[in-house]
């Protein structure tokens, strides 16, 4: 492989990580909300958690821009403040990853956590524990196979993720270039070689991926 | 006799009003009647882990729950002891640690739990997980787990369910043993044989409360009540 695809796939596999570790934190608050709470406009927060897995991922990667892009709704004060942007970084790339995963993530992750029986955080409670306390000592224990589905999943989904990462972050070689995007370059200059590589290690990685989150799964159910 | 208990709760959802008032003195009380009567979601407003829309508990003097007063104090510092139907032991934790989850104190958290594994008889399940116990030992791990820690109040829902359980009068002293070290204590039942050794019992039914008695007459009486009613 050339020094450009492996420096891809370093890309890849450090946007894919924090991807994932961006999802957790963000993804199993909503997962649990989502599955425990009542609240002003769950249904809407449930909606627009979900577009992205049936939108296409450039009209996720269009509504990214208008959010975060140099003249975007926060992107514009921020640029404006700083002079920085974070159109064009691998931050960017890290962003599109995490939002185009994190349906998969919160889906999973919610039904776990549904799974869990309720009297257990009732037991919890009456026993002196917090709501918090009774989330990390009782439910996200007992939903545990189900979350580490979801953050496999979100792996993967991170990994591949193509067009949303295509238009807030570009396909800049060595700082937004990841694997997908440096399969379709090669493809279009005819480097068939680089490309058949990448395709085989991404597939490769992805089949890891599902093996591990099918046996996971399995093991929940 | 003067109350040690004090419920008056109104709570509707969709489909069933929970509509009773009541009151205990000293030693048990049994909430008695057919599925569906309310009983269990009496036991929850008590807990603290149901909020009713109206009404007023007290327990030994302190308000837990006033929907005038705006009082209503938390699960967490109700100071309750439940004994969930089908028990609610943590899974993932021992038979020693489901017992010691209330316990706070490091240093005394060894000993009581010794001590109300001993009384319950599971020194030699400790080490255990749930799913390695039979029903009757996943009964006794609850009623330690409730009884452990300065309990103001027991609630035991359904407590004489499983097959090789203790047998109601065994529940219905170990509960009085609690009430004598100065706990209150509610318990659920439809089994005629568990309430007829309560102190009080309260017959509900379709979220009415029809009839309370304090003590009974016998077991029979409250049989034949059940057939009557049900």
């Amino acid at each position: 492989m050339s020094p450009d695809s492996i420096s891809a796939l370093r890309l890849s596999l450090q946007v894919a990580v924090a991807a994932t570790a961006l999802n957790a934190l963000i993804g199993i608050p909503i997962a649990y909300a989502l599955a425990r709470r009542r609240f002003w406009g769950k249904s809407l927060v449930d909606l627009l958690v979900t577009l992205p897995l049936i939108l296409p991922p450039t009209v996720v990667g269009y509504y990214l821009i208008v959010l975060l892009g140099r003249r975007g709704l926060l992107g514009a004060p921020l640029y404006n403040a700083t002079g920085w942007t974070v159109a064009f970084t691998w931050y960017a790339a890290v962003i599109a990853a995490t939002v185009m995963a994190l349906p998969l993530l919160v889906r999973t992750v919610r039904a776990a956590i549904e799974s869990v029986d309720r009297d257990l955080e009732r037991a919890a409670y009456t026993l002196g524990r917090s709501e918090l306390r009774t989330v990390l000592e009782v439910t996200l224990p007992l939903a545990r196979n189900g979350i580490l589905a979801g953050l496999v999943l979100a792996f993967a989904r991170a990994l591949g993720e193509f067009g949303a990462t295509l238009m807030l972050a570009g396909n800049i070689p060595g700082r937004t270039a990841t694997v997908p995007l440096s399969i379709y370059t090669a493809v279009q200059t005819g480097e068939s070689g680089e490309a058949l590589a990448l395709v085989v290690v991404l597939t490769a990685l992805s089949c890891v991926v599902l093996i591990a989150a099918n046996r996971l799964g399995a093991r929940t159910a | 006799m003067t109350s040690r208990l004090e419920v008056a709760i109104r709570k509707s959802l969709p489909g069933f009003t929970l509509d009773v008032e009541w009151s205990a003195g000293d030693g048990v009380a049994a909430l008695f009647g057919p599925s569906g009567a309310g009983k269990t979601l009496t036991l929850q407003c008590l807990a603290g882990l149901v909020r009713p829309d109206a009404g007023r508990i007290v327990v030994d003097g302190q308000v837990l729950f006033d929907s005038v007063a705006g009082i209503d104090v938390r699960p967490q510092r109700r100071r309750v002891g439940y004994v969930f139907q089908g028990y609610a032991l943590f899974p993932h934790l021992t038979v020693r640690g489901n017992v010691g989850f209330g316990l706070r104190d490091r240093a005394e958290r060894r000993r009581r739990e010794d001590e109300v594994l001993a009384r319950l008889g599971l020194e030699a399940f400790a080490e255990r997980y749930p799913r390695e116990l039979s029903g009757g030992q996943r009964q006794r791990v609850a009623i330690a787990r409730a009884l452990v820690g300065e309990r103001r109040l027991l609630l035991a829902d359904e407590p004489t369910g499983a097959l090789d359980s203790l047998n109601s009068e065994s529940v219905m002293r170990l509960l009085k043993a609690a009430c004598k070290r100065g706990a209150a204590a509610v318990v659920v039942t439809h089994d005629a044989q568990l309430a007829s050794w309560a102190d009080r019992v309260v017959f509900l039914r379709d979220g009415s409360m029809i009839d309370q008695t304090s003590p009974l007459a016998g077991p029979e009486s409250l049989i034949d009540g059940t057939q009557a009613r049900s």
